[in-house]
């Protein structure tokens, strides 16, 4: 996209200067002497006529205005000289060096700063005194348009004499089917086979279009159908008139003119009569109108009619445009027009025919031509909005909706105007009689309501309403207390484009609670589905309300699935949703890498170059085809690279989606330790610190149950009994703690108590006891070692089971859950004086970078940290060593085995490879050892949320996880080290099979 | 059923990239060459034998007028005129007309601002859908 502004921008300055030169050559060849009267000075005129009209479409194309008022104002001035009204004297000549000047400048500024310049006043008025009034130009013009020879038909000159001779001599003989009673067999067979002969020369020399109308014409004949027979000599006339402008010779026309004036005169009376009914009605004046009008119009120019013929075409193409608008001018108008062509049948039948009054014609016309200017305004101001226009505005894209034509155009009108804001008023009129009729009068008094739509918010129907004010927020805002003193049923915001506003509502603090930001809280719920759009719509920070706790309303005490919006409103939203959500951002990286792939395909480029080559300076439209496809090819990559970048960050933002504070869950802890050491008789003073920390949804699922097991141990045993803490010289009551620190991308979350700590002689005693070591070994071991034993399975220190224990989680199981989130736990502690366990966490462990790759159907993922290359193999590069297939990289061999035959998936294709073509292999790493794995197709890298897998695919062994794609099929996560082992006795199968039957020839 | 083929004459490069890159974004449309008079026009009509023709009025060489007088006698295409010039009521307007033009339209204005959206939905797209029988999006 850029690189068309871009492209176009150069263009632009290119062709400028082109005119600009043109211009300076012509109005300094014209200076010295008074060019209006011979043909040179013709020519030159109409040159700088159309240089200045090119100008002012190209500064109209690229929106600078200042420059399309000078240059519309030399073309004016241009229009009078061509229509001869003006000589092109110094008088004229001098301001238009005036106008090329400007011009020049503010190209200039325009190439160099890509933006509009201003016209200097003084010379746009000089050029209006030149020009004149518009409407006398355009009379002028009407008048006397530009006559200039026709350029000749200059092809087949032989049988275009030919053929004009025949169309010359033929046209009494078609005449002779208008009297279709008195046509005998061999009359028509006379006139047909004349058509016919015309019909065969039109193809012969190429004049499709009239050789379409001798075949209308034969078939109307052959139907004996009269009005079609009229209707295509008609046309034979109007086509011969062309064919004898164009090859300088009589082709007949004015004789089938005369032959037809009878019947021309007749059909004009039919017509003007349908024309009269039609326009009776302005509601019924459409397309058949329209179609008649152009008919009746081509009938008056062989009747040699022009102002007639005129009018009609200008009634017509008004009418064409303007009657679906319904504007209210329009009846008047058509009666107007009804009246002028009311007398039009009887004027044609006088001798001579006699035309329209010019005076009057002319006057209807510039109505006519006034009226189309205002009604497309209009029209382009109902115009209907798009997304993005409203998103500009701080609108919600859902107004789309109820934004009719008016609304619209009173909308364009309010956002024009720079005296007022538009504000969205939210109301519950349901409640009070006086607060809903205080609102109506309210909304006709000081603020234009544009449009209004209801809204659900909470069990119950809201009207929004969008006004349009001179007034501030802050007046509107008393007007709506007094109306509402209350404050519950109606609310205000200002409506601005994104963070514009903000520090305006953040200057007025006291109006927290009483504003809009209740409302947005409560219709959170309501948000979240119909229409995601209206997050952008969320109210400033500063509006919300410091009486609303910022994570989550107290009615959604612990709920994991709250995301915090960083405009401070809360949505809710599924997790199964975000998943989607994802899973559909990944399908779309998908596409883009593959638009990618084809945008940047070398072939095409190739393809290009080569054509490019063999054009070399040759036929100029097929290098204009070419530069299109080189253009388009150019604009194709811009786009790629930009939608590469903005996928990336959505994926971005996306993630965001999936990042909730940690205090989510930490929150569920307080009651938990209060009911816990109540039970107990103990007395525990819980902090919570970091709770702002931001991790993974998913992680808040996961690690819930190994920390409250955790708390629960804290206070079962670490914690003791105030007596005996008294007793120990510490205070009574305990302090247990959960924070969390985010360390770069990773989280350590720490629970600590100041109880009694672990002691290590009481964990090797129970070690030994529960079998776990032997007597003498756990004697040689290492305090920390031996307390590592209280992650071991089915271990407790307690000597009673306590009504919080035995659940059947034990430590082992927290450090379970923790390894699988990827992290570690470490133990500090100290007898007497407390312990702390550190969980060190990766921020998003849910988020898995992986290769993705299929096998057979299935999309697999490797993660990518077992992954060190992939590389290609042809066929011949397998080898058995030692009974392995292997291949030989980088000087080392390594053992290679189909991935299909590792998860025992069916395997297809051959093994050992054989045929063409290259074979990918992943190089999968384990510490030091690497395997090569077989795979059919590479997908690509992506980033994969692990979801905890179905307990019956996590039996299946190399499995770590399942994601899913955005066609909803399914991805198996394979675990690295498992994989490796898979592997590698999948080779020593092979390897043992092989050894078993006859060894494959290898070379 | 083949697209319609579509042969764009107009005098500046500028509006060429501009009306082509409009014609382009509608994948139902196939624009199959640009001219850059009138005289390369009728040759590139006569090989080409486009569906629908967009023509400019004011030109060197030869009119869009001229043209339309030769094309009226030589060709099916049908005739858009894209010219400012040409609006509602002007002579030249009434010209095209005469000669047969199906719709009149004006100049590109505001390109830069344009985006693909908005282009699908352009008048001239509207135009030529209309020319050539597609269905015109609303």
């Amino acid at each position: 996209m850029s690189e068309l502004i871009e492209t176009l921008w150069r263009q632009f300055g290119v062709e400028a200067g082109e005119h600009f030169d043109a211009i300076e050559k012509l109005l300094s060849a014209s200076s010295g002497e008074d060019g209006s009267g011979e043909d040179g000075g013709a020519e030159r005129v109409a040159a700088l006529f159309r240089s200045f009209h090119s100008l002012k479409g190209a500064a109209r194309a690229m929106d600078l205005f200042a420059m399309e008022a000078v240059a519309h104002r030399a073309e004016t001035i241009l229009g009078r000289v061509r229509g001869g009204a003006l000589a092109l004297t110094g008088a004229v000549g001098d301001p238009l060096l005036e106008a090329l000047d400007a011009l020049r400048g503010l190209a200039d500024l325009a190439v160099r700063e890509r933006r509009d310049g201003k016209a200097d006043p003084d010379l746009l008025a000089r050029l209006d005194a030149l020009g004149g009034a518009s409407e006398a130009v355009a009379a002028v013009k009407a008048a006397l348009p530009p006559v200039k020879p026709p350029t000749r038909l200059h092809d087949n000159e032989k049988l275009l004499t030919l053929f004009v001779g025949l169309l010359h001599d033929g046209m009494a003989t078609l005449t002779r089917a208008l009297d279709l009673a008195a046509l005998d067999a061999d009359g028509f067979r006379s006139v047909d086979d004349t058509a016919e002969r015309l019909e065969i020369a039109c193809e012969r020399l190429n004049f499709l279009p009239f050789a379409d109308v001798f075949r209308r014409f034969r078939a109307g004949l052959a139907a004996r159908d009269p009005d079609a027979i009229l209707r295509e000599l008609q046309a034979v006339t109007l086509a011969s008139a062309r064919v004898g402008r164009l090859s300088g010779r009589d082709a007949g026309s004015a004789i089938l003119a005369t032959l037809l004036a009878d019947h021309n005169a007749q059909a004009l009376a039919r017509g003007t009569a349908r024309a009269l009914e039609l326009m009776a009605d302005p509601a019924a004046a459409g397309e058949e109108l329209a179609g008649l009008l152009d008919r009746l119009a081509a009938t008056l120019d062989i009747l040699a009619l022009p102002r007639a013929a005129a009018l009609l075409r200008v009634i017509a193409d008004v009418t064409r445009r303007a009657a679906p608008l319904g504007h209210e001018d329009w009846p008047g108008l058509l009666n107007d027009g009804r009246a002028m062509v009311a007398g039009l049948a009887h004027q044609a039948t006088l001798d001579p025919p006699e035309d329209l009054d010019a005076a009057a014609a002319a006057a209807l016309e510039g109505r006519l031509r006034r009226f189309v200017d205002a009604a497309s305004a209009a029209a382009e101001a109902r115009r209907p909005f798009t997304v993005e226009e409203l998103t500009a505005f701080g609108l919600d894209a859902g107004l789309l909706r109820f934004l009719s034509p008016d609304s619209a155009a009173d909308l364009r009108a309010a956002v024009a105007d720079p005296t007022v804001t538009l504000y969205e008023v939210t109301a519950f009129l349901e409640t009070s009689a006086e607060v809903a009729s205080g609102f109506v009068s309210w909304l006709g008094g000081k603020v234009r309501a544009i449009t209004n739509w209801p809204e659900f918010i909470d069990g119950k129907t809201w009207l929004r309403v969008l006004v349009a004010s001179a007034q501030g927020l802050d007046p509107l805002r008393d007007a709506l207390s007094a109306i509402d003193p209350s404050g519950q049923f109606l609310h205000i915001r200002r409506c601005a484009p994104s963070a514009e506003d903000e520090p305006d509502e953040a200057s007025t603090p006291d109006m927290a609670g009483e504003g809009d930001a209740p409302l947005v809280a409560e219709s959170a719920p309501t948000m979240a589905h119909p229409v995601p759009a209206r997050t952008t719509a969320a109210p400033s920070p500063a509006t919300q309300p410091p009486d609303i706790p910022p994570a989550l309303p107290p009615s959604a005490p612990a709920s994991p699935r709250a995301l915090t919006a960083p405009g401070g409103g809360v949505l809710r939203v599924p997790g199964e949703v975000v998943d989607r959500f994802m899973a559909r951002i990944d399908g779309m990286v998908l596409l883009s890498g593959e638009l990618n792939g084809v945008a940047n395909d070398l072939r095409l480029e190739q393809a290009l170059a080569a054509l490019t080559e063999r054009l070399g300076a040759g036929d100029p439209e097929l290098r204009a085809v070419q530069e299109a496809v080189e253009h388009h090819r150019r604009a194709l990559l811009d786009l790629d690279a930009q939608l590469s970048r903005s996928v990336d960050r959505l994926r971005e933002s996306a993630l965001d989606l999936r990042v909730v504070p940690i205090d989510t869950l930490f929150n569920q802890f307080p009651r938990v330790v209060r009911e816990l050491a109540r039970v107990q008789g103990k007395t525990v003073r819980f902090t919570l610190d970091g709770g702002d920390v931001r991790i993974d949804k998913s992680m808040v699922e996961t690690l819930y149950d190994p920390l409250m097991h955790m708390v629960r141990n804290a206070i079962d045993h670490g914690v003791e009994s105030p007596a005996e803490r008294e007793a120990a010289g510490k205070p009574a009551q305990a302090t247990l703690s959960l924070r969390a620190v985010q360390r770069n991308s990773r989280v350590v979350v720490e629970i600590a108590d100041d109880g009694r700590g672990i002691s290590t002689e009481a964990v090797r005693a129970k070690a030994v006891r529960n079998g776990l070591i032997g007597e003498e070994d756990s004697q040689r071991l290492s305090p920390e070692s031996v307390r590592d034993f209280i992650f071991a399975s089915g271990f407790s220190t307690a000597d009673s089971v306590t009504e919080t224990s035995g659940r059947g989680v034990g430590m082992d199981v927290v450090r379970n859950a923790i390894t699988r989130l990827g992290g570690s736990v470490a133990t500090r502690t100290r007898e007497g004086a407390g312990t702390a366990f550190a969980i060190d966490l990766p921020l998003s462990a849910a988020i898995l970078r992986t290769l993705l790759l299929q096998v057979g159907d299935q999309v697999l993922a490797i993660p990518d940290r077992f992954v060190e290359e992939v590389c290609g193999f042809t066929a011949d590069a397998f080898h058995v060593v030692s009974g392995r297939w292997t291949v030989l990289r980088r000087n080392r061999v390594l053992p290679v085995v189909r991935l299909a035959d590792a998860l025992g998936f069916p395997a297809s294709g051959d093994w050992p490879p054989v045929g063409e073509g290259q074979r990918l292999i992943v190089v999968l790493r384990q510490g030091d050892r690497r395997i090569g794995l077989e795979i059919d197709k590479l997908l690509r890298r992506g980033d994969l949320f692990v979801r905890e897998s179905h307990p019956g695919l996590a039996e299946v062994p190399g499995v770590g996880g399942v994601s899913l794609l955005n066609d909803g099929r399914i991805v198996i996560i394979l675990d690295g080290d498992e994989l490796y082992r898979l592997a590698a006795a999948a080779q020593r199968r092979a390897a043992e099979g092989m050894a078993g039957t006859p060894q494959p020839l290898v070379s | 059923m083949a697209k319609p083929t579509i042969l764009l004459v107009d005098d500046s490069v500028l509006m060429r990239t501009i009306i082509g890159d409009i014609v382009r974004s509608d994948e139902d449309l196939d624009l199959v060459g640009a001219a850059e008079n009138g005289k390369v026009a009728l040759e590139m009509v006569k090989s080409l034998k486009p569906d629908i023709v967009l023509l400019d009025i004011e030109m060197p060489e030869m009119s869009g007028l001229e043209v339309m007088e030769h094309l009226s006698l030589t060709s099916r295409a049908k005739v858009i005129i894209i010219s400012s010039v040409a609006q509602v009521g002007s002579p030249e307007a009434n010209e095209a007309r005469a000669l047969g033009a199906v719709e009149i339209i004006a100049k590109p204005s505001g390109t830069m601002s344009l985006d693909l959206a908005h282009k699908k939905g352009h008048d001239i797209v509207v135009a030529i859908r209309r020319a050539a029988g597609l269905p015109v999006r609303s």
